[in-house]
């Protein structure tokens, strides 16, 4: 009995939940018992779930890393306006929460990118445009992959969920039809 | 008799109560019709995300209109503290208007691009709901549940 299909079709390797045409014949097909093959979809419905959950966490992680990414780059923008125009500007910079510094910063070349890991590295303004412009590219196809994952995972958390209320079905029907003989 | 859940949504996949025992009643379920509820409840899904993404970028433009006004009122001369991400740069008056003003406008887009969006969708899911409705009738159930 088989109620998961090919894992081709998405990035993940989801198994595709197999949509049952005839339940009367899949059910007959293995003399299986709606217990049985509802435990099964459970099972496999909670698996889909999990991995939702999952997608879910990312695509949240996603909606956050991006719009510092472009927070980032208008950032860069700034600084290459006021390299152009060679004009120095006044900031406020924050210290610690609630407590601001205020800094004149001349025209410049050159920006500290942090990196992560403890990592800060040097750039200068075009170069870290590029890399911050790459990463948010990447951040953006990222987000487009997570949607249409969750998306063929809804399918499949669909059909199982239609599969599960037609066995059951199937199964009360049997039931009913079995009384009046016995 | 079970019902299916679907993000507020109820589908009634196929319907047997102790009344009903007749199995002509029963609608048979192709593949077609799985498809179909399927792209429903992800539509679904998607409305609410834009309706959601609406209400936040609503609430920018609210913001940055207000700061606009506020700008009016400031003499000329004077330099504003504008925030950057964590940090303040002092502007003009003029400049920090532009920045905002520019602001406005990538909001003003997203918002136009996200109505269009409400709107297809909706007519997705009112399409569906009638073919879905014309064949499962009252066995299954597509509105929202609070």
């Amino acid at each position: 009995m088989s109620l998961e299909g090919d894992k081709t079709g998405n990035s993940l390797g989801i198994p595709k939940a197999i949509f049952l045409e005839d339940v009367e014949k899949f059910m007959k097909d293995g003399s299986k018992t709606a217990e049985e093959v509802l435990r099964k979809l459970e099972e496999l419905f909670q698996k889909y779930r999990v991995m939702e959950v999952s997608l879910l966490q990312k695509k949240e992680k996603l909606k956050i890393q991006i719009p510092d990414i472009k927070q980032s780059l208008d950032m860069i923008q700034l600084l290459k306006r006021n390299k152009a125009n060679e004009k120095t500007i006044e900031t406020d910079f924050i210290l610690s929460h609630n407590l601001y510094a205020r800094a004149e910063v001349p025209p410049t070349e050159k920006v500290g990118l942090w990196l992560g890991a403890n990592v800060m590295l040097e750039y200068s303004l075009e170069q870290a445009d590029e890399l911050l412009s790459k990463n948010l590219k990447q951040a953006n196809q990222s987000m487009e992959q997570t949607d249409n994952d969750l998306d063929f995972l809804k399918d499949q958390i669909t059909t199982t969920e239609v599969n599960m209320a037609r066995v059951y079905n199937w199964d009360v029907k049997r039931r009913q039809s079995l009384k009046p003989s016995v | 008799m079970r019902y299916i859940t679907t993000d507020g949504h109820q589908i009634k996949a196929s319907k047997m109560s102790k009344k009903t025992q007749s199995i002509d009643e029963d609608v048979h379920i192709c593949y077609e019709d799985q498809s179909k509820i399927n792209k429903f409840a992800i539509n679904n899904t998607k409305l609410h995300d834009f309706q959601d993404d609406l209400v936040e970028k609503n609430k920018e433009l609210t913001n940055l209109n207000e700061a606009i006004d506020e700008l009016v009122i400031l003499d000329e001369t004077e330099m504003i503290p504008f925030q950057y991400g964590e940090i303040f740069t002092h502007l003009s008056v003029e400049e920090a208007n532009q920045e905002l003003e520019r602001s406005k406008k990538g909001i003003e887009d997203e918002i136009n691009s996200l109505e269009d969006k409400v709107k297809s969708t909706k007519k997705v899911l009112s399409d569906l709901k009638t073919q879905l409705y014309a064949k499962f009738g009252n066995k299954i159930n597509l509105e929202e549940s609070d």
